[in-house]
């Protein structure tokens, strides 16, 4: 417990569970891939792993698909990608690149990661119910949700937890970064990566809230007999409901929605953040622009809370209203592109230095690029309706966040290695991982947006056999499902290195020559960061001094 | 165009509006592809030209303004799509329905679609919740005199070509989305909000009414067919079913 209040220690323990987690999304992902690929065709060990009640002579059961469609999402996004991006890198790095011995209020950080731990075990375990995990969707909309099985009460406390978690740990961020930086670390001084976890810090902080009071209705509607999700005169399988009524279901769409489009963002500013540090390291140019880029991080954050209701661009609200969130969603793209503008425009002139964290942050910008571009459709009523829930969703923010995210995760990993354990990850390895992770991923996701435009819907347990829009679509399944084998594969051989070059790897104490402060102490760095409080006289990025 | 060459794979348009629906997706597709090529091929020539050599020093950094022309473009693009394309469309839509129209009531539930129509006295009949049976999964209160020629139809919707079609939607249980992808329609349902939307056809045709919105187990099923038929036969299909009602 005491050791958690080290925020090296915290972040490792961020990084192992997050790990754990997203090897849990991945393995949820291959099951259901199966499932689309080849429609009730028994796996042979299904049963046995399974039981009776999931997979009946190996055959997966919609019961079982739409608990692991629900908890896909649900760990990925908050147990795997949130921890990690924010919980490992934020706990980690934030308090070296500004030249602090830890994190302000350590104790709540700490409480944070238990707490995230705790609601994770809490979330997976709940696939042991009867009536399995939660199979609403992560996006549990009632009155769906509320007449689910145990599972999504589950589903529910782990997200009253995890908000909590959240919160604590934005704050112990928050207070660092306003309280802790080095002297002469002004703030027009900070590395991007810290201005883009101060954001993200915030972005918790306000939107949490929603959610978490959102779940204390549908929790009440589910336990206590209350109605806040749930009009009057329901009758399901021709049984009246027995519920006073008078709620709104969509009340539930617009809280979710609060919280969970500022929580995209939550997932893409780690990112841009961490892109922003490889890319100036490995092509020794100092950011473009950087107070730009900062007032865009800033605007993009903020302008991230009045968007949300573009996700309910079809529930029957007014064309007036949704007219205002398609203006606002249209408006987001333009920080958005001032970001990755500056990003690109940074390796103008420079000297790019093709390793393997490089070719990962590399590979962001385009994967990013396609994800934002094909959310201008989304964006719009016209076409929102053509491709609203179907596929073409689905590769939309998969593109943001699996070769989004993920690669910006993965360029992290490789980049700040040496400073965790003083070795390098090999790079041959990294190339194939690279690579690999590249072509397979965009084998998975790409036909997703020819999927979407012929129709398909998402969510479909048997593909869309059912339908005939989705006839000529079947057979792409299996080939992107051996495309999400092969990148599991590929993954594999990142944990080897991993393991291997922790022990093994190269020494190295500052492998790419960054001028970031946390290289200026040794890797890893000692108990309290720095043996002599660092002073900072200039900006971050000093590349072009060096003259490379 | 890239969009025009891309809406080849969209599902037939049917539908009085579908064209220019399809064309605002057109010009989405088109702004995102010319953007984002551009973009791809100054990237790639970027990464060739700056690679890292022995012996070669860096160049200068990028000036402080031209690249901002990328933001330029996307905030003109931004603004041409909303004002030039999508939000002229979507008010559109907007308008009150035009006389005649046929009026068909969608009772969404997990998992089929019913459809409910006013028969030749075009008024629709009472249902109430407390007499939904098997028999009757929207409970017609048959006491009311205008539920006397209704009729219900589980599992395919019939309409008119060529003359709008409002659908009153609502849903028993929890939310559905009533959608026809070759009409270019698709709506939620949320259960106490009842909405109407309409659409007219344009050719006649067999196609699907699908389910949008996760409803549960059986989602994935939760499909009806969907008949464009002549006026003519449309007429006929009405008389057949309320003979059906008078028969013994």
């Amino acid at each position: 417990m005491t050791r958690l209040t080290d925020h090296k220690t915290l972040g490792i323990a961020y990084a192992t569970t997050a790990g754990v987690f997203m090897v849990v999304g991945f393995l949820l992902m291959l099951l259901f891939r199966w499932q689309l690929a080849w429609p009730g065709q028994p796996i042979a060990v299904a049963t046995a792993i399974f039981g009776e009640t999931n997979a009946p002579g190996g055959i997966l059961l919609p019961e079982f698909y739409y608990q692991l469609v629900a908890m896909h999402g649900s760990v990925m996004i908050f147990l795997a990608v949130v921890p990690m991006a924010v919980g490992a890198l934020g706990s980690y790095f934030v308090p070296l690149q500004i030249g602090a011995s830890g994190l302000a209020f350590p104790r709540l950080g700490a409480a944070g990661y238990l707490l995230y731990l705790a609601a994770g075990v809490l979330m997976a375990a709940s696939f042991v119910l009867p009536g399995g995990a939660a199979n609403s969707g992560w996006t549990s909309y009632p009155p769906l949700a509320i007449i689910a099985s145990s599972g999504q009460t589950v589903w529910l406390v782990g997200i009253l937890m995890l908000g909590v978690s959240s919160m604590l740990g934005a704050i112990s961020v928050l207070a660092t970064i306003v309280a802790y930086r080095a002297p002469g670390l002004t703030l027009m001084r900070l590395p991007f990566f810290v201005w883009s976890q101060a954001m993200t810090a915030l972005l918790l902080l306000l939107a949490f809230p929603a959610l978490q009071g959102a779940a204390v209705f549908q929790l009440m509607d589910r336990v206590a007999g209350t109605s806040f999700f749930l009009p009057s005169g329901l009758a399901v399988s021709n049984t009246p409901l027995a519920v006073s009524g008078g709620g709104n279901p969509l009340l539930w769409q617009h809280l979710f929605w609060f919280l969970a489009h500022p929580e995209v963002y939550v997932l893409i500013l780690p990112a841009m953040g961490v892109v922003a540090e490889v890319i100036t390291a490995h092509a020794r140019r100092a950011l473009w622009r950087y107070g730009l880029m900062v007032g865009a991080v800033v605007a993009l954050g903020a302008w991230s809370m009045v968007v949300w209701a573009h996700h309910m661009l079809l529930t029957g609200m007014s064309t007036t209203l949704s007219s205002f969130f398609q203006i606002t969603t249209m408006a987001v793209s333009v920080p958005s592109v001032i970001l990755i503008t500056s990003l690109v425009v940074t390796l103008w002139g420079g000297a790019i230095r093709y390793t393997t964290a490089m070719c990962f942050a590399l590979a962001f910008l385009p994967m990013f690029g396609l994800g934002g571009v094909t959310g201008l459709p989304l964006g719009l009523g016209p076409s929102n309706l053509i491709l609203h829930d179907t596929y073409y969703v689905i590769g939309h923010f998969h593109y943001l966040v699996a070769p989004g995210t993920m690669f910006a995760l993965f360029a992290a990993t490789y980049h700040w290695f040496p400073k965790v354990t003083g070795r390098r990850l090999d790079e041959r390895l990294g190339l194939v991982h690279f690579i690999g992770s590249f072509v397979t991923m965009n084998a998975v996701f790409l036909p997703m947006f020819l999927m979407g435009i012929m129709g398909v819907n998402r969510r479909m347990y048997d593909a869309g056999l059912q339908y005939q829009l989705a006839e000529p679509t079947l057979a792409w399944n299996p080939h992107m499902t051996w495309n999400a084998v092969a990148l599991g594969v590929f993954q594999l051989v990142f944990l080897v290195n991993i393991v291997w070059s922790a022990k093994r790897g190269t020494p190295a104490e500052n492998p790419w020559q960054a001028t970031t402060l946390e290289w200026a102490t040794t890797s890893p760095p000692p108990a309290g960061n720095f043996a002599e409080p660092p002073i900072v006289t200039g900006a971050p990025y000093r590349y072009e001094e060096e003259g490379a | 165009m890239i969009g025009e060459w891309i809406n080849r794979w969209l599902p037939t348009p049917a539908s009085a509006h579908a064209a220019k629906f399809d064309s605002v997706l057109a010009a989405t597709h088109t702004e995102g592809a010319l953007i984002f090529l551009s973009w791809l091929v100054l990237f790639a020539i970027m990464l060739v030209k700056f690679r890292a050599r022995p012996g070669v020093a860096p160049g200068k950094p990028a000036g402080q303004r031209w690249p901002l022309v990328a933001v330029a473009a996307v905030v003109l693009g931004d603004v041409w799509l909303l004002a030039g394309s999508a939000l002229p469309a979507w008010f559109e839509r907007a308008r009150p329905v035009p006389a005649g129209a046929a009026e068909v009531r969608v009772i969404g539930e997990q998992f089929a679609w019913n459809f409910h129509y006013p028969g030749p006295d075009l008024h629709f009949g009472r249902t109430t919740p407390s007499l939904i049976t098997a028999a009757d999964p929207i409970g017609i209160d048959r006491s009311d005199p205008a539920a006397a020629d209704d009729y219900v139809l589980i599992g395919i919707l019939v309409v008119p070509v060529n003359r709008p079609t409002v659908v009153h939607l609502s849903s028993k249980d929890v939310i559905h989305s009533f959608t026809l992808a070759t009409m270019r329609v698709k709506q939620d349902v949320t259960p106490g909000l009842p909405v109407s939307t309409w659409f007219t056809p344009i050719t006649t045709g067999s196609w699907e009414v699908g389910c949008s919105q996760l409803c549960g187990l059986g989602h994935y099923r939760m499909r009806a067919l969907f008949d464009v038929r002549t006026e003519e036969e449309f007429q006929a299909f009405v008389a057949d079913e309320v003979s059906r009602l008078t028969a013994p």
